[in-house]
């Protein structure tokens, strides 16, 4: 952990938006079931369940089981949703991308934070071994405080740090299902700070990790083991426990020496899902991390060297009730805890979150989804370096809130509009509003055109809010603050152009009040700053034939920062993301047991920028390039070598941010790694 | 449900519930050949590989059914390569990359009829796949693969279908 983030986190004041349930439906989430069903052991009831619960036509019908219809009268039922299934991605009224297995498997990348550089509009920059700064639409830093993200459902936003500590989710990457990332803002559903995109992680469900699995990986920068174990208590009921362990070796400076951000962490866990009965699923899971890290701030008076440590707990219970298409229910509680002793002061987090969700059409046309959660938050604070005052030494948050939206169904099958608002309360900045709406057209299955509009907005942190003092660096004292707020207009378009080749394009306009501004010059801390973000996300994928897909994006953004007592400087906001971003990758079965996968980044350079006493060093443009070779020799043993960075020695990716962590320098790296499920 | 979710929730949708139906009347009106099963007792087993889009609902169209005198076992497998003999194998939309180039390979003229719902299915050499029709299911055979597994289709269900012949 970083000075600043130290900083920022003794400072700041758990305000962690509810989110929760919203975010788990959005990850596609398998229902657990017994992998072995002897006849008539699904469903013990004496009344068929798809007769009582899942009726056909309508609920007058009691036609009963399915099976007892004729084929004839089969091909004679209307299923309104075949086109949704069969489209899910391309219907979304959003730009949304999905990371799969397979794309984490090809890519040959080692963490979570690696792996969300292959989708498209993201922005990923690494600091150091162990440090990245992510986000999309702009804004990025260490402490990019408008992307939310979230693991099975549990936030991953940390109160303390006002960020995401990416290092803290390193999950056996060959256990999970799938990574969503939903660029643009999400507050309706999720609520504040996701602002301008939301990260869904899932974890495979305990049913589809049966057995053991073994994944090694050796490495100049990184070396990794995973373990593995899933089996089943009884025909109902699935466990997974897993281990992983890593050390990621030091980066280098940038005249080629070795950096001091070495990273080792070990991480356990377990999941059980339980298919209580047809319709109702019991989900609990729970993992725990140890991690030490090392790392040199910038500093006025020369760098500083710090090892930190960092643990982390947590577990999470849902229950979840099917009734059918259109009706679910579901109830999640999670609890999570997080303890830094970084310097120069460390701190301990704890959250406690409750989220409940319903859903259930309202005749033919309004599919209506509400919801209802509480958050409590709590925090203490240690400083264990001379020169840091800190006014205050706990802190609790705590806030209710709740969402509606209604899907309203204007012509079937052809024009949906989306409205809905998230409700919030919390104890310092009272009652908020966070509405949005959506068009989605689909003339046909090959053509989908959507809008939105949104409102979003992102809490005050404490740090933010405090009054505080940092010798040398001088004091900030706060005036009362409101809420950034912005407003984001979006428009895209996603087309199946032929079986093989489809594209998705979307634009966006977001313009923002109130941006908190820390203007060590002034002394304060003010809502001081706007700012306007105007761009473009282009993305293809073409599968050339059935041995070699092609895979590419584009991403334009402009961004305008207006500060006040900036003078002619220019804002360090405005270049903390490129301006051009473009990737290219090649994904090629040379036989059906050998892989060649090559990946191509480019990434404009950022310009340096000053004011409000901080600065920003410019950033060169870096293009980046990654092969890999992957072999199966049986269906279960994968072997894979690789290259990252081939193109050159090293390279920064990331800029001083203030106090923050010095940025080291990419090297080229190579691995081998084995995977074996036995 | 909210715009997110409706698209990406996977559930047990209508759509499923229909095509369970179908795979259940496939294997009354579809002849295995004897030694494709391992004893005279063995079960009738029904897989899925991959990801499963029945969320649960392949086994109530199955709970308490029978395929000639068998008992039914459904089996769910994570991947291709796991996958244990079976006599229907529903091949998820997830498992259509890898298989493209091993397909025919994998199941040979294993007297296994292969069901699933991706265009290029009876191309690599499965044999059912169910496409959609004015938002109505339809299903097309593969005489060739059929064929190849030694299956005895009865003429009903061939009047049904859409039958693809090379």
């Amino acid at each position: 952990m970083t000075k600043k983030a130290i900083l920022l986190a003794c400072f700041a004041v758990p305000i962690l938006p509810v989110i929760g349930l919203s975010s788990d439906r959005v990850i596609a989430e398998p229902t657990s079931r017994p992998v072995t069903t002897q006849p008539g052991a699904a469903a013990n009831e004496t009344v068929n369940p798809l007769s009582r619960k899942m009726p056909l036509h309508d609920s007058s019908s009691d036609k009963g089981d399915l099976t007892q219809l004729s084929l004839e009268d089969l091909m004679n039922v209307e299923v309104t949703s075949v086109a949704k299934q069969k489209q899910r991605i391309g219907d979304a009224p959003a730009a949304i991308t999905v990371i799969g297995q397979d794309d984490i498997k090809r890519s040959g990348l080692a963490s979570i934070p690696e792996l969300l550089r292959l989708a498209p509009g993201m922005d990923v920059a690494q600091i150091n071994a162990n440090q990245w700064a992510i986000s999309t639409r702009g804004f990025n830093g260490q402490i990019a405080n408008d992307l939310l993200v979230l693991v099975d459902g549990r936030s991953v936003y940390s109160p303390a740090f006002v960020g995401v500590l990416w290092s803290g989710i390193d999950y056996p990457l060959a256990d999970l299902d799938r990574i969503e990332v939903i660029r643009g803002p999400g507050a309706t559903l999720w609520g504040s700070n996701a602002v301008n995109g939301v990260v869904n992680i899932t974890t495979k469900s305990a049913d589809q990790t049966q057995g053991w699995m073994l994944d090694t990986r050796a490495g100049t920068e990184t070396s990794d083991t995973s373990l593995r174990y899933g089996g089943r208590i009884d025909d109902l009921t699935a466990y997974r426990v897993y281990m992983k362990s890593r050390y990621t070796d030091n980066s280098e400076t940038a005249s080629g020496d070795e950096a001091n951000d070495r990273w080792s962490s070990l991480q356990g866990g377990f999941r059980i899902d339980r298919q209580g009965s047809p319709y109702d699923t019991l989900t609990l899971q729970g993992d725990a991390y140890g991690q030490d890290f090392d790392s040199t701030e910038a500093h006025p008076f020369g760098p500083i060297n710090n090892v930190g440590h960092l643990d982390g707990q947590n577990i999470l219970a849902r229950w979840t009730h099917h009734e059918a298409d259109q009706a679910e229910t579901s109830l999640q509680i999670y609890y999570n805890r997080l303890k830094s002793d970084s310097m120069p002061v460390g701190y301990v987090e704890n959250t406690v979150d409750v989220d409940f969700q319903n859903r259930f059409a309202l005749g033919e046309s309004h599919a209506l989804t509400w919801g209802l959660g509480a958050r409590a938050s709590w925090a203490t604070f240690d400083p264990n370096q001379t020169g840091v005052t800190i006014s205050t030494e706990s802190q609790t948050q705590s806030m209710v809130t709740g969402f509606v939206q209604d899907r309203i169904t204007l012509v079937p099958d052809r024009l949906q509009w989306y409205l809905g608002t998230k409700l919030e309360y919390d104890d310092y900045g009272g009652f908020d509003v966070q509405p949005g709406t959506r068009l989605l057209w689909t003339p046909d299955h090959k053509h989908t055109v959507w809008a939105a509009v949104s409102r979003a907005l992102r809490s005050p942190s404490l740090y933010e809010k405090t009054d505080l003092a940092v010798a040398p660096f001088g004091s900030l004292a706060s005036d009362h603050l409101d809420d950034e707020t912005s407003i984001a207009y979006e428009i895209g378009y996603k087309t199946k152009l032929s079986s093989t080749l489809t594209a998705d394009v979307t634009a966006f306009a977001t313009s923002y009040r109130d941006l908190i501004q820390q203007d060590v010059m002034l002394g304060r801390t003010l809502n001081g700053a706007t700012a306007e973000t105007y761009g473009a996300e282009l993305s293809a994928n073409w599968q050339v034939s059935p041995q070699w897909r092609l895979a590419g994006s584009y991403t334009l953004l402009e961004t305008f920062v207006h500060e006040e007592n900036l003078g002619t400087e220019r804002s360090p906001r405005e270049v903390h993301s490129p301006q051009n971003q473009f990737q290219l990758h090649s994904y090629l079965d040379i036989t059906s047991t050998l892989q060649f996968n090559t990946s191509l980044y480019f990434v404009q350079g950022m310009p340096s920028a000053g004011g409000g006493g901080f600065a920003l060093e410019s950033v060169p443009a870096y293009t980046r390039m990654d092969i890999s070779v992957a072999w199966r020799p049986r269906e279960n043993i994968t072997l894979t070598a690789g290259i990252q960075n081939l193109l050159d020695d090293r390279h920064p990716e990331s800029t001083t941010d203030g106090f923050l962590a010095a940025p080291t320098e990419t090297p080229r790296a190579a691995f081998v790694q084995f995977n074996i499920d036995f | 449900m909210a715009w997110a979710p409706t698209v990406l929730a996977e559930e047990p949708s209508k759509e499923y519930l229909i095509k369970a139906a179908f795979i259940y009347n496939f294997t009354q009106f579809i002849e295995w050949p004897a030694d494709s099963f391992a004893s005279p007792d063995a079960p009738f087993v029904v897989g899925v590989v991959g990801h499963d889009p029945f969320n649960g609902v392949l086994d109530q169209a199955f709970a308490d059914k029978v395929v000639g005198d068998r008992k039914v076992v459904i089996r769910y497998f994570d991947s291709i390569g796991v996958a244990e003999p079976c006599q229907l194998l529903f091949i998820s939309r997830s498992e259509e990359r890898p298989l493209v180039n091993v397909f025919k390979r994998k199941f040979g003229a294993a007297a296994v009829l292969t069901v699933g719902e991706f265009d290029s299915l009876l191309t690599i050499g499965g044999g059912i796949r169910f496409f959609a029709e004015n938002n109505k299911i339809r299903f097309e055979i593969s005489l060739d693969a059929t064929d190849r597994a030694r299956l005895k289709i009865s003429s009903k269900l061939l009047k049904l279908a859409k039958v693809v012949t090379k």
